[in-house]
Parts: C-alpha cells; sequence; structure tokens
C-alpha cells in the first residue's frame, strides 16, 4: 500500500492535470497509464513540474552515455538505495 | 541486458560500496596530498614483504593502465597491512572490473556513482579518473552527476511512497539481444 492514494489522472483538473498531461506526453503514454512516481508527485503539482524539467535536462538530456550505461547506473543506483521501485 | 549483465552491474556496485566504506574507516579522503591524513601509516611504494610486493606490481600496473597513475594507490598501500585482505580485494577487482559482458566504460560509470552514493571523495576521485580514461571531459562527468541526481531522487520519491514495482524485468538471452529490460518511468 502506498502512503498516500495515488491520484487516477483522468479525476484531476488544473495544474495538476496538466503536469500529469506532460508527464504522460514526455513518456509517450496514454494520460491513465503515466506512471505511479509521476502522480505521487502530483500532489504537488509544481514538484513534479520541477522534477520533470530536471528529468529533460538529466535522464532524457543528450549526452555521450550509451542506453546501456544509464541502464546499468539506474540498477546500481537503484541497489544501493535499496529501491525496489 | 542478460542475467549474467545484471549480476556484473550489482558486482562492481557492491564492491565499490565495500571498498568506500573501508576507504572512510581509513580516513581516506584524496589520492593528493591536499587531502586529510589517512588514519592508518600507508605501505610503501616497494614493500619488502614478497606476497605485497608481488600485487603491489600488478596494481601499479593496472592504476597506470585504468586510472592513469603511475603509482600505487594510497588505498590499496593502506589495507597491504593486511596482506590477505589486500590479495582478496585486489583479486576481487579484477574480476569485476575484468572482462565481461558490461563493458569496461559503464563499469567505470557505475563505479563512479556508487563511490559517490556512498560517500567517499577518495573513490570518488579513483574512479573519476578511470572514467575520464575512456577520454571524457567534465561535460561527460557532469551528464553522469545528473544521472546520479535523477535515480537519486526518484529512488527517495519511490521509497517515501512506498510505490510497488511496476512488473517482472525480463532478461535478454544473450549479450547481442541488447539492453531489453521492461520500459521504466522516466
Amino acid at each position: 500500500m502506498t502512503t498516500l492514494p495515488l491520484p487516477d489522472p483522468h479525476d484531476t483538473t488544473g495544474r495538476t492535470r496538466e503536469a500529469l498531461e506532460l508527464a504522460a506526453r514526455r513518456g509517450g503514454l496514454p494520460l491513465e497509464n503515466v506512471s505511479a512516481i509521476h502522480r505521487a508527485m502530483s500532489h504537488w503539482p509544481e514538484w513534479l513540474e520541477a522534477n520533470l524539467a530536471q528529468t529533460a535536462a538529466t535522464f532524457k538530456g543528450q549526452g555521450q552515455l550509451s542506453a546501456l550505461t544509464r541502464e546499468c547506473l539506474h540498477i546500481a543506483i537503484s541497489a544501493s538505495n535499496n529501491c525496489r521501485f | 541486458m542478460t542475467q549474467r549483465g545484471f549480476a556484473e552491474v550489482v558486482a562492481v556496485a557492491e564492491h565499490v560500496a565495500g571498498q568506500s566504506r573501508a576507504a572512510n574507516a581509513l580516513g581516506l579522503t584524496s589520492e593528493q596530498s591536499t587531502g586529510a591524513d589517512p588514519l592508518v601509516q600507508l605501505a610503501d611504494d616497494d614493500a619488502a614483504e614478497p606476497a605485497v610486493a608481488t600485487r603491489f606490481v600488478e596494481i601499479r600496473t593496472w592504476a597506470n593502465e585504468r586510472l592513469g597513475w603511475d603509482h600505487v594507490p594510497a588505498f590499496w598501500r593502506a589495507i597491504a597491512r593486511r596482506p590477505r585482505y589486500l590479495a582478496a580485494a585486489w583479486e576481487k577487482t579484477k574480476l569485476v572490473f575484468g572482462p565481461g559482458e558490461i563493458d569496461g566504460l559503464t563499469k567505470f560509470a557505475v563505479a563512479l556513482a556508487c563511490a559517490s552514493l556512498a560517500g567517499n571523495r577518495y573513490f570518488v576521485e579513483y574512479y573519476q579518473a578511470g572514467f575520464r580514461q575512456f577520454g571524457f571531459e567534465d561535460e561527460t562527468v557532469v551528464e553522469l552527476a545528473g544521472l546520479v541526481n535523477h535515480y537519486a531522487s526518484f529512488n527517495t520519491v519511490a521509497h517515501a511512497f512506498q510505490l510497488e514495482s511496476p512488473g517482472e524485468t525480463t532478461f535478454a538471452e544473450s549479450a547481442d539481444d541488447g539492453a531489453a529490460t521492461e520500459s521504466r518511468p522516466d
């Protein structure tokens, strides 16, 4: 069970809805499939927007590191942080 | 990514996590002399004890090739006070950083990220030297730091909200199949 309920994107309005729609577009997903982590952050839409901007500049940013290297970093960092998600 | 490739990534992560904590315990903060002094006496580069001297020859060669350092790094000189520890740690280093399904660049990138997560300045410097040996300059170091920032941030959010894993991870049958893990939220 999650710490807080995750908003259903279709039930949201205003800035929360706009932020979730942006997350969905960025991920190439329909709104109903926006990830749990973005739904969690949508409790404070300004925070979600800030993280989407940071994601665009880091994870989604252009660079010299390959997709495999990035995936391996994801595994290693998540394991080091005891993150099951 | 194959199951073997996944194991190689975890091996680098746990190896560096352990090394970094050990370096913290030894008070190692920098290979340069600008940091605080180590809390143990470092063995000389030209150690007299044969078992240590043999390892030091290998380590100096490895450090020269992989880190661009023409000496035995302080970490190895520190743990040489316990020759069996030195031998085991060095053999493990050769294994986890040796040839495998995961390329050397990726292993050094993972090592640098894990040293930073462990909060050890010494191994950040050590593995950043190795990372830069692949021809990367500050821009790519910052690119990697940005990825550490991103993943560590999202790990924190996922943990705080107790988010459940989005699904089973599937692995490629062979290394040639590439990074065929599930699609992850970004």
